[in-house]
């Protein structure tokens, strides 16, 4: 077992490597909570409803060409792109699991941040469907 | 890009342009009134700030220093460095090429701070000021 320290993060976004970009990544698996509760139950009754996973990355911004900018503002309006995210750069494995999802974008910051600040842009990206993991 | 020989060097390059001032990458046993280059003794260098060694942050110092303390004359010049325009001014000089000639990616003088009589090794003393400099560099 082997504990991890986040460095390395790999984070592509329509086959553009932003790696060193980004600040911060997170990655949620959400399901709706069903309500099925019915007459007669004396405690709230569950269910999974459809999934709606998200994918936030912080990212630090930069105009230049091939960087943040450059390559999710093309992206706004977009109706699908490729966005993998992996803990470390290195191969695909067990142990370094690849999430991959074909993502739209519903809300992009092209300049944010106060004044003496770095500049950053949080974006998240909502998967059309749900997030595939792969170790191969 | 990355280097902190590199930041030194524009760090002192830019500071270069303030006349009557000895400039000095490196601490040195100086002629007054200097002004030199050292990172931050508190927080010098914060690594990961970015997945991939994308970013790294350096906190460096500049330090100004000039003759007697009790001379007026010594405090007006110390008080020309402070000011945030003019050709004496540090913040000014240092902020003039905030990629110090492609040594970084940015950076911002954090504050002028230690406005105050420092000890010196024949045992004299020289007033003096400090600047902190954020820069931060790619990989």
């Amino acid at each position: 077992m082997s504990k991890l320290i986040l460095t390395d993060a790999s984070v592509t976004v329509n086959s553009v490597n932003l790696s060193a970009w980004v600040d911060s990544v997170e990655l949620t698996y959400t399901y709706d909570d069903v309500d099925v509760t019915t007459m007669g139950a004396t405690a709230k009754q569950h269910s999974l409803g459809l999934r709606d996973d998200t994918i936030t990355i912080n990212f630090v911004q930069d105009y230049a060409a091939g960087a943040v900018h450059a390559t999710l503002h093309p992206l706004v309006g977009n109706t699908g792109f490729s966005v993998v995210v992996k803990p470390t750069s290195q191969a695909t494995s067990t142990t370094n699991p690849s999430f991959t999802a074909t993502c739209v974008m519903f809300e992009y910051q092209p300049l944010s941040g106060s004044v003496g600040d770095r500049s950053d842009n949080s974006v998240t990206f909502q998967p059309i469907g749900a997030i595939v993991m792969g170790t191969t | 890009m990355g280097s902190i020989a590199a930041i030194r060097q524009g760090l002192a390059s830019n500071l270069s342009s303030i006349p009557g001032f000895q400039v000095s990458a490196y601490i040195i046993n100086p002629t007054l009134p200097t002004i030199w280059v050292r990172p931050s003794p508190e927080t010098s260098i914060d690594y990961h700030r970015t997945m991939h060694n994308g970013e790294t942050d350096w906190h460096m110092q500049v330090q100004a220093f000039v003759g007697d303390t009790t001379d007026i004359g010594a405090q007006k010049k110390l008080d020309e460095l402070l000011e945030n325009t003019g050709e004496s001014s540090v913040f000014a000089a240092i902020e003039s090429d905030r990629t110090l000639g492609g040594a970084c990616d940015d950076l911002k003088v954090e504050g002028c701070s230690g406005y105050h009589e420092y000890a010196r090794p024949d045992g004299s003393t020289a007033l003096g000021a400090e600047w902190s400099v954020l820069v931060l560099t790619g990989s």
